[in-house]
């Protein structure tokens, strides 16, 4: 992302949120395979999942919420609530996954 | 000196936001949708995070595929994408002039949120049938039912309001008394609801 972006043309718009439309279908029936067709083991499954989420969630963040063409300090704002969310988790879970093992 | 400092202070006098150069080259109004979906994002945040530390906390963990029907969770999701897409056609439509196809795109968004919330409501009853409670469940450990229904049905509530906020919008496109830059705002709002939707789809069901 730079900050003198350019805007695409309206065609290649039209076949970047059509490929995005596309490319989320596949991801989330890749998602629900995992779970309902595939028995993956713990190791492989959770990490796929979880970068199957991120794909989709930069797909609609990038196409479907505009941030592909805005201003990298826009980008920085959405990102803001992401690094709080990992900063929070990593100062909450573990915590009440140790309660698990106390006596 | 003293001329050139003046003459930069007129400049940022007479910049959108009278205070210099306007970091996010943003309209106010994208800009005030900005900062409502960062703090939902982080209620939303809060909430799954509360899931995950119960659910860590907790010795044992329902198997959702016995009690879920996941073709249909996932059916959701393809209609929730499907929605954002056609959000973003209603914006391109109204970019390019055509009113018309921006509020038959508007429309077709409005009735797959308002699919999205019939299946919804349709696994919140088979779910309630099998006995779950907001603080008890036959499964024994009660953070499950409780986090399905707040984290689902704030979002279903999210849903619910984007509904009602996009079938104003193509009101308001109809009569020709919105601009595309409100339609672009309110699709801020429908593809976030989206966004959130990978996590909890992710978080609940899936992991």
């Amino acid at each position: 992302m730079s900050d003198s972006r350019p805007h695409p043309q309206p065609q290649a718009l039209t076949r970047a949120y059509l490929v995005a439309w596309i490319v989320l279908l596949l991801v989330t029936a890749l998602e629900a395979s995992v779970v309902l067709v595939f028995s993956l083991p713990t190791a492989v499954r959770v990490p796929l999942l979880l970068l199957c989420a991120l794909i989709k969630a930069s797909l609609i963040g990038a196409y479907y919420m505009n941030l592909k063409f805005e201003r990298l300090a826009m980008a920085s704002i959405a990102l803001i609530p992401l690094i709080l969310a990992v900063l929070m988790f990593f100062a909450i879970v573990p915590d009440a996954a140790h309660l698990l093992r106390l006596p | 000196m003293e001329a050139v400092g003046t003459r930069e202070q007129d400049q940022a006098l007479a910049s959108r936001w009278a205070g210099g150069r306007s970091p996010w080259d943003v309209s106010w109004g994208k800009l005030m949708m900005w900062l409502f979906l960062v703090s939902d994002a982080m209620t939303f945040a809060g909430l799954l995070i509360g899931l995950w530390a119960a659910r860590l906390s907790s010795p044992t963990w329902p198997n959702r595929l016995e009690i879920m029907n996941i073709r249909l969770v996932a059916l959701m999701t393809a209609i929730l994408i499907c929605s954002s897409t056609t959000m973003a056609l209603s914006v391109y439509a109204m970019r390019q002039g055509s009113r018309r196809h921006a509020v038959q795109f508007l429309i077709v968004t409005i009735l797959a949120g308002a699919l999205f919330l019939g299946l919804q409501a349709n696994e919140w009853t088979h779910f309630i049938l099998d006995g779950a409670r907001l603080n008890s469940n036959p499964w024994g450990v009660p953070a499950f039912s409780f986090t399905f229904f707040v984290i689902t049905g704030l979002h279903g509530l999210h849903v619910l309001a984007g509904v009602i906020y996009l079938w104003a919008m193509a009101v308001r496109i109809a009569k020709g008394l919105s601009s595309d830059d409100s339609l672009e705002i309110a699709g801020l709002y429908w593809g976030f609801v989206d966004l959130v939707w990978v996590f909890i789809w992710s978080s609940i069901y899936l992991l």
